[in-house]
Formats: C-alpha cells, structure tokens, sequence
C-alpha cells in the first residue's frame, strides 16, 4: 500500500478567506512537508469559477511545487482532461516533467460540473468520447513523439517537445464502470473519489481487473487508489472535533453549494432551499472520512486494503483547517499509520 | 534603459528533457543575481509550444525578484483558460507577471491549426479581450466572432449566465505588452491604450517605425513610456569570439522566430543578423544599445543563447551584460568621469579607492 497526499485545492472560503499567494505558499509548504514526511505523491485538484480560490490550473501550480520538492511523485488528481486542449496539456506536463526531474504523475476525471463545460465552451455530453480521443493522442505523443491525426484545433500533426523520459504514471478518476472500462483499455490505473462506501470500491476494483482480463491487459502491477479525507489524532474523539465541523461545512459550502454535487432522486440541485436534504448529503460524506485514533485509521484503510486497493492519496486540508493543525495530524499519521502497512 | 533576461525557450529541443527544466530555473536565478530586473519565456519552437507558464511558476519560485515576462500563444486555445493559467502565475508569484503577447504564433503552429495570418490577428484581440474581462473584479459575458462565454449550450442546465473566472491576479490586472506583426494590430493597440513590442525578427529601423506608428495612432503618453524589444545578444571577450558562439545560435533563433524550423541558408547569419541581434565585445554591444537608445528603445528583453552543450556560455554573457553594459546605460546623466571602465585604469580617479575584493 502507497499513500499521497491530495486532493489539494486552494479553499479560501468565508470560514478562513486568506490572499491567495498565500494559498499557493500554503500548497509548496505542504508538499515539502509530504515529502520530508515520506508520501510517495502530492495531488492537486481542479474546479473552476468557484470564489474560494480553487484550483483552476492545477499544472501551472504543479510548476512552483515541481520547484520547491526534488523526490516526492506531482500529480493532478483530478485534472478535467475535456475542458482542455490536450497538446496543451501534454506540454504543461512534459514541461512540469522537465522541472521536477521525471516526476509528473497524472490523473485525469471527466468532471460533472455544467458551469465548467459550458464556461469553456465544451459539450458535457462529449465528454466520454473526448477523453477516449486525448487518451489516445496522449499515449502517440508519449510513445512516438507525434500525434498525425490530433483532431480539432489542430488540422496537420503536432509534436511535443519535450518529451517525457517515460510515460507518467497515469489514473482516472471516477466511479461509474464506463471509467473502469475506460482505465483498462487505456492501461491507466484508477483512482476513486472518497465517500465511496466500501462494498462499492470492493465491487469497482473487481470490475477494473474484470475488464483487464476481458481486453488480455495484465492488471496486476497497475495503481487502483481511492482518496480518503483523513485526520489522524491522538484519540478518535479529539480527531473528530477537530475534522468533523469542517469537513461538514466543505462538503456543504464548497462539495454541495458550490459545485452542485448533491442531487435528489430527479436529479435536481440540492440547494440551501433545502436544509435538511443539504445536511444529510453532508452527513453521509463525513460517514466514510478516516478520522480517529492511529489504531482507528489503519483499521479503516486497512478494509480498503483487503477491498484490492494499493494507493491511497489522503486529503488532509480542508477548507479551514491551519497548517500546524495538519502538520500534526499528517505527522502522525506518517509515523504511527504508515508503517504498519507494507 | 532596462534590461530583462531570455526569452528561455520553454523546450531546449537539442535538450534532454529532464536537464532543461531546472537549468532554466537556475539561469533565472544566475540573470537575477547580475541586476536584470525580469525574465522572459516563451514556448519552444514546436506548435502551440511548451509550457512557459509552468515554467514561469518554478521560476517564480527559485527568483523572488524578476518579473516574469510570459509569452504564452493567445488565441488557439480557449481565452478562458489562458486567463486562469495567468492569474495562477500571477498568484504564485506575487504579482510579478506581465504578459507580453504577439499577436500572430509562429508560421508552423498557424499551419498545423489551419489558420491564416489574418485570422490569428482577430483570434488574438478577441481573446485579448475575454482574458481582460476575466482578470477583472465583476463576473462577465462575452460574444464575439470566434468565442461565446459562457458559451450556454441548450444541454448545460445548470449553466452560469456569466462567469467569474478565479483566482484573480494578485496584481489589479496583469500588464500587457502587443507583439503587433500588422499595422492593425499597432493601431488596435494604442486604441487599447497598450504598449507595443519589438520584436527579435524585426529590424532595428522597423521597431523604431513601429514605435512611431503606435504614437500617431494616438496611443496614450502612458503606453508610449515602455518601449521595449526582443533581441538576440552575444556578448564575449572578443567579437571574434562573440560571432564563434552567435552564428550557430542565431540561425537556430531566427528559424525558431519563423517558426518554420528552417535554418538559415549558409552564408546568410551575419546579414539577417544585420539591425536584428548584437554581437561583439563589451564595448560593441555598449555601442550597439547606445544606437537603440537614441531610436526610442528604452527596455531590451536580452536574448542570450549558447549552446546546450554549454551552458556556462549563457551564464558569461548575462554577467558582461550585467556588469559590463548595462550599468552603464543606467548612468544616465553622469559625467564620464564616473563611467569608470572606459577610463584606463592609470587616469581612473576611483578604482584605487576599491577594495581589490571587490
């Protein structure tokens, strides 16, 4: 079992507003401190149009961490690979290859958010087929250097330079089996949203390797992660008093309000008109996070474990919470949960 | 006069990927320490180009002090996102970015998007627009030839009416500079109120004229005070010396800026070089950016290049620039008297007062 750390977005909201420079010093601090701490990757996420701050251009961030680390893996975990042009991000990645020494790692998502297609001028409902057809030209770039048929903008082929030295470790995210079936095809691994329930992640990664041996691809030594929201504490009811308010308030400003996550059985919005289905859906999300004693975490991530998952990138900020804060619940975490996983 | 570092081509292409990354960095860092006051970054030499503003943003990180003179090609992708990756830069650098953007890519990128020169120019000002709306404070719209934002597909039900792109620049709105290749584009430019560039192809004579044809276009006072230019310089102990390094390296740059990936045919460096880069001694290039000077050019964004097989080439340029040309063309005003290095050193009234360390 590997862990990162992730899914790092800027989350200036009203419960903490900060400058966001400061954010982005935030963001290299905590990846200096994942590294000296031992996690394998550092993630950063991506959303648009949402006034906290987050993200938009996770590859540009990876730049200033590729900078300030020189061991830990730099990823996108999730980079919404149809709201861009995919040359374009094949050469932000190569380029944050090049700085980081080799390290760039990639995961890709396709995103739920209207406001984010429609912002860039991107059909939602392409997005399946598009990620198929920038997959597919990711993989020519990689191997060969040259895409000869990129599609639109590009009329004639394009090249990329540079190059990575080797084809980055690649995931997608998502949990419906379309992705699944996506991931194998494609040989990239998968990483899971959190708030999975565990008999869905069970069920998941069996159909990824279902599909595996369906397409003849060998999926044994391939990345099947998840991401956990986690607080590690000296004893699960300290941990919970600290994470458990503001993992409340994030799931239901920034997951619910912001990004329209929640949807009720029609698939409407649930918005702030609807209190009550608001705070259930909140209620829910914090019912899978990682929060508790040393003891309490690893048996929790030890059941994802024995689910057939090999990596978990675990989020420790969010929202609000300062940075000795994590710092404390990161290192613990490092020394007292790590370890005990091979 | 002013004087910035680069472009750095975002992609060395005879360079090893994993070198060219950190060997930028470590080049801002070495152009920060010899007194230039920015960086400049561009793609490389292949369609839309490298990453310079991922470049820009571990640049940022390794040199606190540069601006960061970024020079991304505007107007094939969504200007959207451009405004995002230049308002993150923007963020992490703490307000240092200016965008200096030609209104037209490289002839090899037009091609391989289908695009004619003509096109590109619109495309550039259209995007230029939605990237100004999107870095100010209030949400917007925008309907144009070539973008609609938001672009309020039927099938996007929840989609916004106006967009409020984040983050913001740290800075109220980031500086921008107009590569203008067309008449047009000069004369959209002083409309906009932004400053024109000199571009490393172009001729000494044809920047002074762009200049001028950006001030009877009625451009403001206020973008008429920066006249800066892009410009190939090889600085050595020798001018011998200096066109060893510069006749390689100006054909790969002149081939780069064409963007056709042609190089230049033999023979030829030294006259398309003619009005366009400034090789020789130290006394040269003084001489040299004395002639720019007196035609209006008051910032020279230094293209330094050296081989990739040796760096160290680059690195003893910037520290002649730095230390042997351009304090002088930041002495303006004082006697020659005080221009200490021109003085041979038995007449020179200062330099027994320094301490030999020094």
């Amino acid at each position: 079992m590997r862990f990162g750390v992730g899914m790092w977005s800027a989350a200036a909201t009203r419960l903490r507003p900060r400058h966001h420079s400061l954010l982005y010093d935030e963001l290299c601090d905590d990846a200096i401190r994942a590294e000296e701490l031992g996690f394998a990757d550092y993630w950063v996420a991506e959303h648009h149009f949402w006034y906290d701050g987050h993200v938009s251009s996770p590859l540009t961030a990876l730049g200033a961490v590729a900078e300030c680390t020189s061991r830990i893996g730099i990823g996108t975990a999730v980079l919404v690979l149809p709201l861009h042009e995919t040359l374009r991000v094949a050469e932000m990645a190569a380029t944050v290859d090049a700085v980081s020494g080799g390290r760039a790692c990639l995961a890709f998502g396709l995103g739920y958010r209207d406001e984010e297609y429609d912002g860039v001028g991107v059909s939602r409902r392409s997005r399946g087929r598009r990620a198929d057809e920038q997959l597919a030209m990711l993989d020519a770039l990689w191997a060969e250097g040259i895409c000869e048929q990129p599609g639109s903008p590009w009329t004639g082929p394009v090249s990329l330079h540079p190059r990575p030295t080797a084809r980055p470790l690649l995931l997608l995210g998502g949990y419906v089996p379309a992705v699944v079936r996506r991931a194998a095809r494609h040989r990239a691994g998968l990483v899971l949203p959190p708030r999975m329930p565990l008999d869905d992640v069970g069920r998941l990664v069996e159909t990824y390797h279902e599909y595996g041996v369906e397409l003849g691809i060998d999926t044994s030594n391939v990345v099947i992660g998840t991401a956990v929201d986690c607080y590690v504490a000296p004893t699960t009811e300290h941990a919970r008093s600290v994470a458990f308010p503001r993992l409340v308030f994030y799931y239901g400003e920034t997951v619910g309000l912001g990004m329209g996550r929640f949807r009720d059985e029609e698939h409407r919005r649930i918005d702030a008109d609807r209190p009550e289905l608001l705070r259930g859906q909140t209620r829910a999300c914090i019912e899978t996070a990682a929060v508790g004693s040393p003891d309490a975490v690893h048996e929790q991530l030890a059941r994802l474990e024995r689910a057939g998952v090999n990596y978990i990138q675990l989020r420790f900020r969010y929202d609000s919470l300062p940075g000795e804060v994590i710092d404390t619940a990161m290192s613990l975490f490092a020394r007292e949960v790590m370890p005990r996983f091979a | 006069m002013r004087f910035g570092f680069g472009p750095v081509p975002a992609a060395q292409t005879d360079e090893a990927a994993p070198s060219s990354g950190r060997r930028a960095c470590e080049d801002a860092v070495w152009s920060q320490d010899e007194g230039f006051d920015s960086i400049w970054l561009e793609p490389g030499t292949q369609t839309a180009g490298a990453s310079p503003v991922v470049l820009g943003a571990a640049v940022a990180r390794a040199a606190r002090a540069h601006r960061l003179v970024v020079r991304p090609v505007v107007g094939l992708v969504h200007p959207v996102t451009i405004a995002e990756e230049l308002a993150t830069l923007d963020v992490i650098s703490y307000g240092r970015v200016l965008l200096a953007g030609c209104d037209r890519p490289p002839s090899r990128t037009l091609e391989a998007a289908g695009l004619t020169p003509t096109g590109a120019v619109e495309r550039f000002w259209e995007s230029l627009e939605i990237i100004q709306r999107a870095w100010s404070p209030e949400p917007f719209s925008f309907e144009g030839a070539h973008w609609r934002v938001p672009a309020r597909m039927p099938e996007h039900v929840d989609a916004l009416k106006r967009l409020s792109v984040t983050p913001k620049p740290a800075q109220f709105s980031i500086p921008i500079l107009v590569g203008a290749t067309s008449t047009e584009s000069i004369t959209r430019a002083a409309d906009a109120g932004l400053p024109v560039l000199g571009e490393a192809w172009e001729t000494l004579r044809e920047v002074a004229a762009k200049f001028e044809r950006h001030r009877n276009s009625g451009a403001p006072s206020a973008a008429q005070r920066l006249r800066a230019v892009v410009r190939d310089i090889f600085i050595a102990d020798t001018r011998e010396r200096a066109w060893e390094i510069a006749e390689p390296e100006l054909g790969r740059g002149q081939a780069r800026d064409r963007g056709d990936g042609r190089p230049l045919p033999a023979g030829a460096t030294r006259e398309v070089a003619a009005g366009r880069a400034i090789v020789g001694d130290t006394d040269t290039v003084l001489e040299e950016l004395g002639r720019y000077a007196d035609a209006g050019v008051n910032y020279v964004a230094c293209r330094v290049a050296a081989p990739a097989e040796r760096p160290e080439l680059a690195r003893e340029a910037a520290t002649l620039l730095g230390r042997g040309v351009a304090p002088h063309l930041k002495m303006f005003g004082l006697s020659d008297a005080i221009r200490v290095r021109t003085l041979p050193q038995a007449e020179n009234p200062v330099l027994p007062l320094l301490d030999s360390t020094i």
